[in-house]
Parts: C-alpha cells; structure tokens; sequence
C-alpha cells in the first residue's frame, strides 16, 4: 500500500510544477500623521461594514519585574471611560451601534478592535481616538478591573487542565529574560499595581508615535482620512519609548519541570527547544518544519504517536516567532498507561530521523502547498487582513510583506529544513515540562 | 504690499487647516444613512436528480468551498443514538479505494481541507482549497460522500473516544443541563434523544453503512458552492460530480410532536455536594424555525435575555449578583422549539434566581418596552445582521437554511426590514402570547439535597440520573431490623453457616475486563485461599502499549503470618505495619458466616430504596479496618461492598457489586463483580469456582 501511495504523490508533484503563487494581493494605503501615528486604510467592499483596528507596540515582555500582567491589567482599563465617554458607556455605545468589540494582549503587543456598520465608522474611530488621547483612570475603575482580572486569572487556573502549560513553558525556556511570564501575570503583582504607574504606563506607550490604526471595509476612503485626522491628529506624539534588552543567560543542558496538579486527567508531555525570533531568516524554514512534523492527518507526529505507536490521544509540534526570542516544541497528550519515556523516545527518534535524513521531496511539496492555501486563506476575512497590515507595518517594518511572505516560504529548501532541525533541536536548547496524573487518582 | 498679501494667503491657509482639524470631541458622532440591507444575489439550480445546488461568487481570492447539506440528522437515529454522528465522522476514515491514511495523505498533499458532521436535523460535509486544486478536492470529497468503507478499526477507535467522552459529559453540569433540556424540551419528539454508553457499544458498522444509504441521497441534500467560481464554469462541473449520484426515496418525516410545556414542573439533577453552583434553566415551548413568529420573537429575547444589555444580565448579575452571566434564546428546529432562560448561580441562590427570571417574564407581558430600549436591540440586531455578510461561508449557509426550514425566498434580503418594523406594542403582544410564566419548567442541575427543599414551591419535583433515567428520591426508610438478625437471615441466604463452613478452600478463577475509559485491558484472574486465613492471588492484564501488546501481572501471597507482594507499579515487596494487617484481615476465610467469632461488630446504618428496591447498608467493623455492605431486604443477598480509602482527591469510594449468584456445593457464589472506583471500571466474570481443593502451603509461600 505504501508503494504505490508514494507512486501515486510522485505522479501528483509532476502534475504541479513549481510556479508563481496565484492568489490575489490585497491593496492598502500607509500614511503617517505628523504626531507619527501609522494609519492604513484597506478597501473591501464585501458587506456594507468597518473594522478598526488598533495596534500599539507593548506587551508582558515591557513590563518591569514585580508587575508581571501589568500590560493586560492595562487593556482592561482601556474600556472603562474617557474624558468625553462616561465610564462603562464603551460596550453600550458599540451594542447599541450594532457592532462587536475586543482587544487582547500578547508578549510583545496589544490590540483593540472594533467591527460596525459602515454608517458608525466615525463612533468607533471618536472611541478609539477618545482612549488614547483623553483616557481617565480613577480609583473606581482600577479596583473594579482588578476584581474582573482576578476572575479571570482564577477562571484560567482553578481546576482547568493544563491551565498553567503556557507558564511552565516559557518559565522553562525563555529563562533569564523578559519572556519568562506570560501576559496573565501572577495576583499579587496585580495586587500592587498602583494608580500612578498606569497613569505613566500611558503616558509611555500609547502614543500616536507608538501604534498602528488600520481601517478596513466599506470605506469613503476621502472622508475617513479626514475622520481620523480630526480625531486622531491632535494628540500629542511623546518620546520613542525605550526597547527592552533580551540576552538569553548560556544553557548548559537539558531543563525539566514536573508538574503535578489534581486537575490533570491524563500525561502530558512536552519537548521545547529555545529557536529564534521572527526576523530571523531560519524562522521560515522552522515553519516548515513544524508543517512537516504536525500538519495533518498524515504528518510525521499524527501518524507515529496518535495513529500507528497510539501512545498519544493529541500529539504536535508548534513553532512560537516572537518579537525577540523564538520557541518550537512537541508536545503530546498520552493515553492512560503509556509512560513518559514512551513518548520521550519516540519523539527523539522522529528529531533523529529529520536530522538524519530530512525530508522527502513529497513531504516538501506537501508543506508548500499546505502554506500556499493557507497563506490565500488569511486573505479571506477583513479581520485578518487588518491583523496582518498592522504587524507587518509596526514590528517587521515592511507592510509589503502582506503580499510577499509567501515567497520567504518559497524559498526555503529542503536542506534548509533538515539544517535548522540540526541547529535548534539541541539538547543545550531544550525544555522538558511534564504534567504528571496525581497518584491514586485511578 | 506684495509682502503683505502672501502672508494673508499663508494665515487664511492656516486658518482653513485649523477648521478641516475642528472637532467637537465632546459629543458622540451621529451615526450616517444606515447602509441598504441587501444580501448579496446567489445562483440557484436543481440538477435532474433532485440536488438543489447554490452559487455564491466571492473571487477576492482563487479559493472554492463546497459545502454538501444532508436534509436529516440525528433525528434519524432510532434505536442507537449516535448513529448520524458516527456516519459523518468515518466519512473520511476510508472508501472502498482509499485507507484513511492515503486519504489523509492526498488532502493535506495540496493543502484541501475536508470534513464533515451531523446536528439534530442536518448532517454536513464540507471541502475546501485554492481553485487550482478543484478538482482533486472534488474526487477526495465524492469519493467519502459516495464510497465510504466505514472500516471496522475505524469504528472501534471512535466508539473508544466516544466512551471516553461520555465519562467527562455526565460530571459536568453544562452538559448535564443539555441532556436535561432537550429531555424535557423535546419530550416525545426524537430530538429529546442522545447517546449514552449502551447506544454507542450497540451501533455496527451495517448500522452506519444502512444509514449512509437511506439519507446520503441527492433528492434529500442540497450542495453550497462560494469562491472564485461563475455559474456558468462552476455547473458543468458540478454536474460532472454530482451529476450520476442516484437519486433515492427522500425519507418521510412523520415524527410525532413534543409534548407542550404546561402549568409550573420542577426537574432536578443531583450532582452531589462538590456543587457550589446550580445550573438553572426556564423552558417553555417555543416556535418552529420557519414560524413567522420567529424573527420578531428575536427582538422580545433579546430585550430579556440577549448579552450584557440584556434584562436577565442587569437584573441577576448587575442587580443581585447571583451569577457571572444570564441569557435567554429561542432555540428553533424544524419541527419545534424551545425558549430558554439559563445562568449558573450560585447554590443558595437558585430558588431566588429562579423567581427574579419569572419577575422578568411578566414584566415582559406587563409592560409596554420603551422606544429607546426597543430601537437599542433592533440597532444591534440588524448591525450583527450585516457584519455576518461579510463571511461567504455564512451566507452560503443562510441559503441553505432558506431551503431546510423552508423559509421565504426573501427571508434575509427583507430581514434588517423586517427587524427595524418591530414596535412595542407588537414586543408585548408577543411576550403575552410566549412568554407565559405559568406554563414553565424549572430545571436545575446541582447539589440536590441542598436546593430541593426550596424548589417545592414552584411545582412538582422530578428526579433523574445523569442519564435522564427518572430516580426517586433517596427516601431513608425506617430500620426494622437489628445487626444480628439481619446478619443470620444473609448467611442462610448464602446457603447457611453449616454449607459455608463445610467448604475449607477455594480456587476461583475469572476473566477480567478493566476499562480506563480511554483504554481497555482484558486479563484473567485466579484466587486461591484457604482456611483460616491463606490466600494467593494471581492478575494478569494485556494492555496495547506502543503499538505493541504488554503483558502486566501483580501477584499476592499471604501465608497467615507474612504477606508479600509484586507487580508492575512496584518491586517484589513485603508487607508491614498496618498493611499487613489489613491484608492478613482481607485473606479470612469465611469472614462473613464466622463474624462473631472473629470478633467483628455489625451495625445496620440505614434502609433505603437503591434503583427501585429497599436494602440495607450495614456496617461491618473488623480489628482494623472496617467494611460496608449492602444487602438486598428482600432476599437478603449480598449485593454489594463499598471500600472507603484515603486519596490525594479526598475519600475514594469503591462500590463492587455482586450478581449472578449460582449454587455451588450448597452455597450461593456471585459469578459476577463490577467494581466502580474513580475512573476505572473493573468487570470480572467468574469462569470457575472449585470448593474444598487441596492446596499445598507452599503455594501461600513467597520470600524476598
């Protein structure tokens, strides 16, 4: 059976040549106001609404030591009320304008949306201009947040399995330096935070010459221009705020964290190995990587641990690019009774096997096209498109990227992906975290 | 003067970019001309064998998504429920030319991405990918639709997850709630149906091959094509796929009725006391999806239940603070509906979250809504109607659901309409003729010992199971009976204390079953003991292992004085302290007929009703440990004997029951034991008993 699979994918890589990506780019316009604020504007005439989308360049990793989820704590704040906009009016204003409402917060940066109507375009921009520019932080609004953020956290970790993998992961890995917490942070950080270190936190960061406002939609291009330079032009620009250093302290060997936590229903195992940020030029080639190993019903990790070995009820690998540090880990979910060393020596043999002998031409052309469709899926939604103009412009620097990511994936070879797999799925890089079912649980 | 002019021409330039920068930031921006509801205009045809097929161009990209609607769902189960799921999610689990791996293999070859599912009154199979890839895309996704194997590997694997699944669904109280719901929603209707471990063993492969053949039928489906296609390219194509799919008899929908909801009823889960949260749950009968009634009675729910702005929110959570969240929703089928009023609140709450719920359903009917709060949620409504058009793939939805509920062909090109003409007098019109609080159920699934009492004020109580097997209450009945007694009626039951003492020695030999949930073991074991107090025990479990089948033993040796042991979680050790003790009080032969003598105490704790008949749980407390029975107070077997242990989780309770009792050498032996202890279930059907056995000593014997 194998035999003639494999004749069969030959045949199927003759029948697609290698060529140009066909898929269709999308057309924006970059502009900055004199404050520095980027502004791109995206037409997309699909349905008669907007989408704004407001980027600002800081994350955990910007936070100082004992005020770990201070940037999180901070998002919320930004919902509460402006100088213009009585408190808790934020949510109500956009229901009542038929619209949805969001933002999130990541290790290195924070975003706030809004998607309406096309007819309340200028509601959300006023708002969206409004927080950044007028916003009050009060006493009331900070000890409200600090009661909803530790529901939150308590919602995250109280009897959630494997609530606490993120933590243990990048604990484990990212040792040392700025990335060692996540962005959830710990209570009693978020039990000091005091209302003057917000108050400064905003005079630091969100700054016009700090962010990227994408508009996207049904857009009056003329009359949006004109909206948000009357909204958004005034504010004042601030000083370049200051980056943070990230030196990863020398790893000697192999990290392990066991875990034990009554919630955990079954073993889970994972395997992360310290790689490199995004604007790495390995970074692509572990993409594919990742692609080749965890892709699919019929990738590498699916087939050896879930399907054939049946040690692992989930298994796979994940490739984490960030602003300045990197990781890519396996991880498996075991099936009752399968030990940690099972799994541990089945994924060593898979990392042996692509170091050894990479990978197979039709595993190569797999991947690209699996990258192809995806990539031309990202295009498909506004919401998207919007995520991917405002990163691309603000931490890469280079909004045409858009359009051309494609090709750095098209350039990768297949050397290229057994070299990295060599380079970075070393021992001295590598985490174990272990999540052990309690004993006597069974 | 030249000079001059300039600079009045540089100020006045100033002066009009100043202007052009005016804003009074101050007051909220008025809103423009609400955009035109429109929905984007679609192809519609039917090819000669009955399939009703759907184009929606969206070229912003060269991509193309089919998505093929089966007109019948789980509804069509019947005996085994679970049967349409099992059906669309081996779909792709291999065809008569395909293994599931080479399937998987030519799919994720060119990045297509292919799945399927079933609902209540639909099942799906949708497939998508760059436009290049067409083709192949519709050869992998025919060749599921058209030749699944349904291999009988396949099947087992999900069956396995799916028993897996089930375990986790009837401790969480989300999902209990949606078993109680439809239960009682949809009672007498096949959509009250749903899977539980028996149906999902019982289901065979000819089960789902025979269910593939009734419903997969192109006079019973209809197929949504949206992307970078033309009618006119995409149909000669589709007519190539699709166009030889034979057509079949479409099924007869003739389901009875749900019953309706009348006068106040009270229906209640016990999860027990780990409970500090009730999920509560108001149902009352609600409309069909094709009901003109249905898309104004969105504007009434969404006053009352629908998000933060919603009332139930304000009241029970911004008001009371019962709960983290309140919602409402008219959940609508094809045949019937429900309307539900739903929050988890806190314990002491519930029969308080219940009342303010019914307060908000007669204010409802009692009060004309003002035009701002009115004008609020129809804004929403429509705004939430727009951002959907922005998804191709919704809309193809939406037009195959025109076709499944049979709704107006202009349904959602008239929807912003028909929502923007909803006045309040037609809100409360509305909310008299539905929102009726006295033709309600109450559900609520959590610490029933602790809510039940409050909850008898809204109406008759109901009881079931995690399984929605009705229960009684656990009434406690008076103890007639004292320890003694009730201990000699159970040993002549055994067969009397002269046949049980006769017999000196055992070999008892069995088959085992030991199910994780995620996996199971098969193995044997063999019991060895000998009066007074020698016991050898032997258990043998194969486990699938890394691919590979492993053998796992434990061994046991007591000799009246030592006791050793060996197995896969430790070495060969041996026994001291209270261990030994409990284990040399464990190997007594004949415990049960020699009680007295031995020294034990018996104490009956309680009578009660356990699964429609009265027994006895009674006490029986050792030297050192102690052990609860249970005893049938008809026939006086022994039924049943708990084990309490101390765990990192609290106290774990291991109930094993006893059946099929058989007569052997004049004494009555339990050739069955299930024991239910965590997760784990342990069966063990006994295949032999042989009596009064000469066993040498040394086979107690054992040394380090």
């Amino acid at each position: 059976m194998r035999t003639r699979l494999s004749l069969l994918l030959l045949l199927l890589v003759a029948a697609v040549p290698l060529r140009a990506q066909d898929f269709k780019p999308i057309s924006y316009e970059e502009y900055k106001l004199k404050n520095g604020l980027t502004v791109i504007l995206h037409v997309d005439r699909t349905a008669p609404t907007a989408m704004t989308y407001c980027l600002y360049r800081v994350g955990s990793k910007d936070e100082v030591t004992g005020r770990t989820g201070f940037a999180h704590f901070f998002e919320h704040l930004m919902f509460e009320g402006t100088k213009n906009i009585k408190r808790g009016q934020i949510d109500k204003l956009i229901t009542a304008a038929g619209g949805v409402l969001n933002a999130s917060t990541s290790f290195d940066q924070t975003d706030y949306f809004f998607k309406v109507p096309i007819n309340q375009l200028e509601l959300a921009l006023w708002i969206e201009s409004e927080r950044m520019m007028n916003l009050v932080i009060d006493q009331t609004g900070v000890e409200t947040q600090r009661a909803v953020v530790k529901e939150e956290l308590k919602q995250r970790y109280e009897g959630r399995p494997y609530g606490t993998l993120w933590d243990n992961i990048v604990k484990a890995t990212f040792q040392g330096t700025q990335y060692e917490w996540t962005p959830i942070g710990v209570p009693e950080d978020i039990n000091r935070a005091e209302i003057q270190e917000f108050l400064d936190f905003h005079a630091k960061y969100y700054l016009p010459n700090n962010a990227c406002l994408v508009v996207g939609g049904d857009l009056n291009v003329p009359q949006t221009k004109k909206w948000i330079e009357q909204y958004f032009g005034a504010i004042p620009a601030g000083p370049e705020p200051q980056r943070v250093k990230v030196t990863f302290p020398e790893q000697k060997e192999s990290r392990l964290v066991t875990v034990e936590e009554e919630v955990t229903p079954l073993p889970a195992y994972i395997e992360s190995y310290r790689s490199v940020d995004y604007h790495h030029a390995d970074a692509y080639a572990l993409e594919l990587l990742g692609d080749v190993l965890s892709n699919g019903k019929s990738s590498r990790l699916y087939q050896r641990l879930v399907d054939k070995d049946q040690l692992s009820i989930q298994a796979a690998s994940f490739n984490v690019p960030l602003e300045r540090a990197g990781l890519f880990a396996f991880y498996s979910i075991s099936n009752m009774g399968v030990t940690f060393e099972q799994v541990e020596k089945a994924i060593a043999e898979e990392i042996a096997r692509v170091q050894k002998e990479g990978i197979s031409e039709e595993e190569f052309q797999k991947v690209r096209n699996a990258k192809e469709a995806s990539f031309t899926r990202s295009f498909m939604s506004l919401d998207g498109k919007l995520r991917n103009l405002a990163s691309y412009s603000l931490f890469y620097g280079n909004t045409a990227l858009v359009n051309k990511e494609i090709e750095m994936y098209m350039k990768v070879t297949r050397d290229d992906i057994k070299r990295v797999a060599n380079t970075y799925l070393r021992p001295e890089r590598r985490s174990v975290v272990k999540y052990v079912v309690p004993e006597k649980q069974s | 003067m030249k000079h001059f002019r300039i600079l009045t021409v540089a100020l006045l330039l100033m002066l009009v970019a100043q202007t052009f920068a005016q804003v009074d930031r101050s007051k909220k921006p008025a809103p423009g001309p609400a955009p035109k509801s429109s929905f984007p205009e679609y192809y519609e045809t039917t090819l000669d064998n009955g399939l009703k097929v759907f184009v929606v161009t969206d070229n912003k990209q060269p991509l193309v998504t089919f998505r093929l609607l089966v007109k019948s769902g789980s509804e069509f189960d019947g005996e085994n429920s679970g049967v349409a799921s099992f059906t669309t999610s081996l779909l792709t689990s291999g065809t008569k030319t395909r293994n599931s791996l080479q399937f998987a293999s030519e799919a994720d070859f060119l990045g297509l991405s292919i799945g399927a599912s079933a609902a209540d009154d639909q099942m799906s199979i949708s497939g998508s990918g760059l436009k290049k890839h067409m083709n192949k895309l519709l050869e992998l996704m025919t060749d599921a639709m058209y030749n699944p194997s349904f291999p009988q590997e396949e099947l087992e694997k999900e069956q396995k997850q799916a028993l897996s699944g089930l375990k986790t669904v009837k401790k969480n109280p989300d999902e209990v709630m949606d078993r109680l719901s439809i239960t009682v929603g949809y009672s007498g209707h096949p959509y009250s149906n749903f899977g539980i471990e028996e149906d999902v063993s019982a289901i065979t492969r000819d089960d789902l091959v025979a269910f593939h053949k009734s419903y997969f039928i192109p006079n019973n489906a209809s197929l949504a094509i949206v992307g970078d296609v033309t009618p006119k390219d995409i149909i000669p194509v589709v007519k190539k796929f699709f166009g030889d799919w034979k057509r079949g008899e479409a099924p007869a929908r003739n389901f009875a009725l749900p019953k309706p909801i009348t006068g106040r009823s009270v229906h209640l889960v016990d999860l027990g006391s780990s409970q500090t949260q009730t999920s509560i749950n108001v149902l009352l009968t609600g409309v069909r999806r094709d009901d003109p009634d249905y898309l104004p009675l969105s504007i009434v729910n969404s006053i009352v239940g629908g998000g933060f702005s919603g009332r139930l929110f304000q009241n029970l959570r911004e008001t009371h603070a019962f709960t983290y969240g309140a919602y409402s929703n008219f959940e609508s089928r094809r045949d019937a509906g429900v309307w539900s009023a739903a929050a988890s609140v806190r314990r002491s709450a519930t029969d308080s979250a219940f009342t303010q719920v019914i307060f908000e359903m007669d204010r409802m009917r009692n009060e004309l809504v003002s035009s701002d709060e009115l004008e609020m949620h129809k804004q929403n409504a429509s705004g939430r109607f727009l951002l959907g058009l922005e998804n191709p793939s919704s809309i193809a939805s939406m037009v195959q659901n025109i076709e499944l509920y049979g709704l107006p062909k202009d349904y959602y090109k008239n929807y912003v309409k028909n929502i923007m003409a909803v006045t309040p007098a037609e809100v409360q019109r509305l909310a008299k003729k539905y929102l009726r609080s006295n033709d309600i159920a109450l559900l609520a699934v959590g610490d029933g010992n602790v809510i039940a009492p409050s909850l008898e004020a809204f109406g008759p109580i109901s009881r079931y199971d995690a399984d929605m097997k009705p229960v009684q209450a656990v009434k406690k009945l008076a103890i007639d009976i004292d320890g003694e007694t009730l201990m000699a009626k159970a040993i002549s039951a055994m067969g009397g204390r002269d046949n049980l003492l006769a017999i000196k020695s055992r070999i008892t030999e069995g088959d085992l079953v030991l199910d994780l949930g995620a996996m199971q073991a098969d193995g044997m074991m063999t019991l060895m003991e000998k009066a007074p107090n020698k016991a050898y025990q032997k258990m043998t479990l194969s486990l699938e292992m890394g691919g590979q089948q492993q053998m796992i033993e434990s061994e046991r040796w007591i000799n009246g004085v030592k006791a050793l042991e060996d197995g896969p979680m430790a070495p060969l050790k041996e026994l001291s302290g209270d261990e030994l003790a409990e284990a040399l009080e464990g190997a007594m032969f004949n415990d049960f007929a020699r009680w007295k003598d031995l020294g034990y105490t018996v104490t009956v704790q309680e009578k009660k009703m356990m699964e429609d008949k009265p027994v006895y749980v009674v006490e029986m407390k050792k030297k050192h440990g102690s052990e609860k029975m249970i005893i049938d107070a008809g026939d006086f077997m022994l039924i049943g004997k708990i084990e309490v242990r101390s765990t990192p989780q609290g106290q774990l309770e291991t109930l094993t029951r006893y059946s099929d009792y058989r007569l052997v050498d004049g004494v009555m032996l339990p050739h069955s034991m299930v024991s239910e202890g965590g997760p784990q279930t342990m069966k063990m059907t006994v295949r032999s008993y042989k009596n009064n056995v000469d066993i040498p000593d040394s086979q107690f014997e054992k040394s380090l």
